[in-house]
């Protein structure tokens, strides 16, 4: 077994892993032969839609479809009721103790409990008659009183959204580590502020889809679906349809983005398949952008009231935290965890032994928010790193000094947090001295100010394993897997349980496989997405799919490997050892013997001269579910410049120093970067999920609902920093969700020191800066 | 009674002939059918994509000749009918005898993309803007592709590939769109 270290070590004679080789995805996607769900096109398929609600909160009271009888091109249709009679409730996968459940079906069956609810379903010839045949369905609603704000949710004589709990709350939650309020009462300075993190919609560029097609003769039920997670889908869709598993097959094609969106089964993702079981024909359904808006999970929209007790050192000695977070009116596969993450992520890089943390969920008539890149973390982080502003400000402290002196030492590696959050590896102090030292200095031109913000973060990754999953109440495994299967011809397929979309995971683990075999990456084509010939695994979601699955794919091809130099030294006539695998040839270095690995798969195939008690054939599968999860980490640092009479900014640089642990592809890690940050910066001056008091959803569009373009981007300068994860072989930890956790803060805070304000809450509005700049 | 009179109006099919790549398509479509169904779902060329409904994402940029001008137009926005005549180019028309594109071999090499979903239209935006200024700046081409939204890449490696794209066409001497 190799370790991290000898991984490193081999990087030189290998020469493809840490390499910035082109990705093997991009050649079908940059000439126009991808294959989106839309993209797919079958014999007598029939196009769905759905009938969504009006209404934030209403009891339904008559469902009239008499006239879609009349309509030609409509061939099926379903409401809530039927809905109830053929399927379970919409999944759950992440269970906290004492959450309450509310009936979540795939289609209203009686109440409806956010605009863009699902209510009735149309499959019809074509896309354009199924919306016509939309106009045709009669709803009679009677509106209900409609819990907006989170404050009106947590009142005690407020409307409810779900009346059977008798109050709106979904769970409570706390989270201890010594004694909060001793060293509260006890530490020289206590901050007390107030944080808010708003609502956000992922947004991928690809809106969700599905196509359902089922055969009568076979059973055969065959869903492809724009998801994250092809075969945790397949086995809850069993479960929720009552459809043998062996006979669903869930692919996965090529997905546009998802940033954990995807991660999730969603109600159409039940009803298309009843609507193509019923019509006997195959039906697809491709959400508007507009119904993303109104039925994909938004995301974040939490605040919290911090109160921190620190020395006259700057050291922190106290924490106490309280996390309201607005879940919207049901829980999805994992909503309930967002809040508990955050929980768990405070005081992230930093140490303190006394913390006090209560989360409130609550119920609330607006759309459910779930897993966004970063879960949970972002908000965290924006807690922590604006507090350690605050307190540089007040203890006369630099910003860095005053994070230096909280950081987790590396002589402290592995650490484990008061909270039992443990640390994997790292030198935590030289990562936020060298972006420091990177940014540099930067002075005024006239008429501007300038802010450097600086940020820290950890980011939990390789979303594993599965005796942690258990603890924390998610009802899923943890593990990756991967099959590796050497040709007869020598060329190599590796099968994964993850299923990325974007993120270059096929170039990867192309690498590191042909290091281990001997091969050319090319000869390496990875292969996911299609539950029937992938082995099982989770997914791709939580900065996991290179520490679970590509370690797993390492151990597959590991395993070939030991069994190519058997064959070899077999065929040769020579001893095992010493035997070694590179440019495609099996060398011995003491006789000089060689063979070519294709010839060995040759030999392996043909199997009459193999050695004794050795199975024909080069294949292995492995389940690898690792010890802990990696925690990468890095520094931010964000100058920007503020027009002292407009307060128009700009960034005028933007430092990343990271430690994402071994790095497979450089020129991968930072386009990951590149997006995450992004992503971040926009959560502090632009995004936001905007509902009127009365529960309407009013960002429908990315009209009103902005993400940022290529003007508003800034160029980021990413530098790497080493440190293999001693968690798995490889040494590889994640990096896709570091910028979403920690961009939002370093502009916040660089924002806030150019105008000498505290900007606690995002997104930051112009007017705010404004109103700080009259200030003074 | 009126209901169904007006579903049989809107239903009035009209002949639409496009040459999309070199290729002359003819289909009796509804008038209401957009442009970008037409390429997709009848002319079955799904490289162009679809992202917002509103002209804001830029999925489904594709190149239409304007008297003999190739112009970058986004094709959610646009019927059919208002198409009949033109030529158009999609991301599936840009590689040239099995020779992928200068900005298709760019984006690849510079990492311009992640998932690909804006890619093609992207690629084509691109496309347009550097027919229109040969030799841009870097935040000129930002401006340039602005109307054009990508979720993966931060823009940084798409900037990039414009610029190195932009370069390798002046230096061939060959037009962006031959």
């Amino acid at each position: 077994m190799w370790t991290a270290l000898q991984v490193l070590r081999m990087r030189p004679a290998y020469g493809f892993l840490g390499r910035p080789l082109k990705r093997f995805e991009d050649q079908h996607l940059i000439t126009g032969n991808s294959q989106f769900v839309d993209d797919l096109k079958i014999l007598n398929m029939l196009y769905a839609a759905f009938l969504r609600s009006p209404h934030p909160h209403a009891r339904i009271r008559r469902v009239d479809l008499s006239r879609l009888r009349r309509m030609k091109s409509v061939v099926v249709w379903m409401t809530g009721e039927e809905v109830y009679r053929l399927s379970k409730p919409v999944p759950i996968i992440w269970y906290l103790p004492d959450m309450r459940i509310p009936r979540h079906y795939a289609l209203a069956l009686d109440e409806v409990n956010h605009v863009g609810e699902a209510v009735v379903a149309v499959a019809a010839e074509d896309r354009y008659e199924a919306e016509d045949a939309l106009e045709m369905v009669e709803v009679e609603y009677e509106p209900l009183e409609a819990v907006v704000e989170l404050d009106k949710a947590l009142s005690q004589d407020g409307p409810l959204v779900h009346e059977e709990f008798g109050d709106n709350i979904c769970y409570r939650y706390r989270l201890r580590a010594g004694d909060a309020e001793k060293h509260l009462e006890s530490s020289q300075h206590v901050l007390e502020e107030r944080f808010r993190v708003q609502r956000l919609a992922a947004s991928p560029l690809e809106t969700r889809g599905v196509v359902a097609q089922y055969e009568k003769s076979t059973g055969m039920l065959t869903v492809w679906s724009s998801t994250q997670f092809p075969h945790i889908l397949r086995t809850w869709l069993a479960d929720t349809l009552g459809h043998d598993e062996a006979r669903l097959r869930v692919i996965a094609p090529d997905v546009g983005g998802a940033f954990g969106v995807k991660g999730e089964i969603f109600p159409e993702e039940i009803v298309v398949p009843l609507l193509s079981i019923k019509a006997g024909r195959p039906v697809k359904w491709i959400s508007t952008r507009r119904e993303d808006f109104l039925s994909s999970t938004h995301a974040r929209d939490v605040r919290a009231y911090v109160r921190a007790g620190f020395t006259d050192d700057g050291v922190l000695k106290a924490l106490d935290v309280d996390i309201e977070a607005d879940f919207g009116a049901y829980l999805h596969v994992f909503t309930a965890g967002g809040p508990f993450i955050t929980a768990h992520s405070i005081p992230g890089p930093y140490k303190c032994d006394n913390i006090n943390i209560d989360v409130v969920a609550a119920f609330t008539n607006k759309v459910p928010v779930s897993a966004y890149r970063g879960f949970g973390q972002p908000e965290a982080a924006f807690i922590m790193e604006r507090l350690m502003d605050i307190a540089a400000d007040e203890l006369h402290l630099a910003p860095e000094e005053i994070r230096l002196r909280n950081l987790i030492q590396p002589s402290e590696m592995p650490y484990k947090a008061s909270t039992g959050v443990r640390y994997d590896s790292g030198d935590y102090p030289t990562v936020l001295k060298k972006a420091v030292e990177l940014a540099g200095h930067h002075l005024p031109m006239p008429g501007k100010r300038i802010g450097v913000g600086i940020s820290f973060y950890t980011e939990t990754t390789g979303f594993a394993p599965s005796r942690l999953f258990h603890e924390d109440g998610l009802v899923m495994g943890g593990y990756d897997s991967a099959r590796v299967r050497m040709t007869p011809s020598g060329n190599v397929e590796v099968f994964i349980g993850a299923s990325p979309h974007g993120q270059g995971l096929a170039t990867s683990i192309a690498q590191l496989t042909a290091d281990i075999l001997g091969v050319e990456p090319g000869d390496v084509k990875v292969l996911h997405g299609d539950t029937f010939n992938t082995p099982y695994g989770q997914g791709t979601f939580g900065s996991r799919s290179l520490a679970v699955a590509g370690t797993a794919a390492a151990l597959a091809a590991q395993q070939i490997r030991e069994k190519i130099l058997a064959i070899a030294a077999h065929v040769l006539g020579c001893d095992r050892t010493g035997l070694e695998i590179s440019g495609g040839e099996v060398q011995h270095p003491s006789t000089s013997k060689t063979i070519t690995v294709k010839e060995v798969a040759r030999q392996a195939y043909l199997a009459y001269n193999l050695p004794h008690g050795l199975f024909p054939g080069l294949d292995a599968t492995v389940y690898y579910d690792p010890a802990g999860l990696p925690k990468s980490y890095g520094a931010h640092v964000c100058v920007v410049e503020v027009d002292t009479e407009t307060a128009e900014w700009r960034i005028v640089r933007y430092v990343v120093v990271h430690d994402p642990g071994v790095i497979v592809n450089p020129l991968i890690v930072e386009g990951q970067l590149h997006g995450g940050t992004l992503q971040g910066l926009s959560q502090t001056f632009l995004e936001e999920v905007v509902f009127d008091g009365d529960g309407n959803l009013l960002t429908t569009s990315f009209m009103d609902y902005l993400i940022p373009s290529s003007v508003e981007a800034p160029n980021i300068e990413v530098h790497h920093h080493e440190t293999p994860s001693p968690l798995n072989i490889l040494g590889v930890k994640g990096v896709g969700e570091a910028g979403t956790i920690i961009a939002p803060p370093a502009l916040a805070n660089a924002l806030s020191d150019a105008l000498g304000v505290k900007l606690n809450s995002t997104p930051v509005k112009h007017g705010e800066l404004l109103r700080a700049l009259a200030d003074g | 009674m009126a209901v169904r009179k007006r579903v049989e109006e809107i239903g009035k099919k009209r002949p639409v002939t496009v040459e999309i790549n070199g290729q002359k398509y003819a289909f009796e479509v509804e008038p209401r059918l957009l442009l970008v169904h037409y390429i997709r779902e009848y002319a079955g060329l799904t490289g162009t994509h679809i992202g917002c409904d509103t002209t804001n994402c830029g999925a489904c940029t594709v190149l239409m000749d304007f008297n003999g001008k190739w112009k970058a137009i986004k094709s959610c926005t646009m019927f059919a009918v208002q198409a009949n005549g033109k030529r158009i180019i999609t991301i599936e028309g840009l590689a040239k005898d099995g020779e992928l594109h200068p900005l298709q071999k760019a984006f690849w090499e510079h990492h311009g993309l992640q998932c690909g979903y804006c890619t093609p239209g992207m690629i084509l935006a691109a496309a347009g803007y550097l027919m229109i200024n040969p030799n841009p700046t870097e935040m000129e081409v930002r401006h340039g592709i602005s109307g054009n939204l990508c979720r993966c890449t931060g823009y940084q490696n798409i900037v990039k590939a414009i610029l190195a794209a932009a370069e390798e066409i002046r230096s061939s001497g060959k037009p962006v769109i031959e």
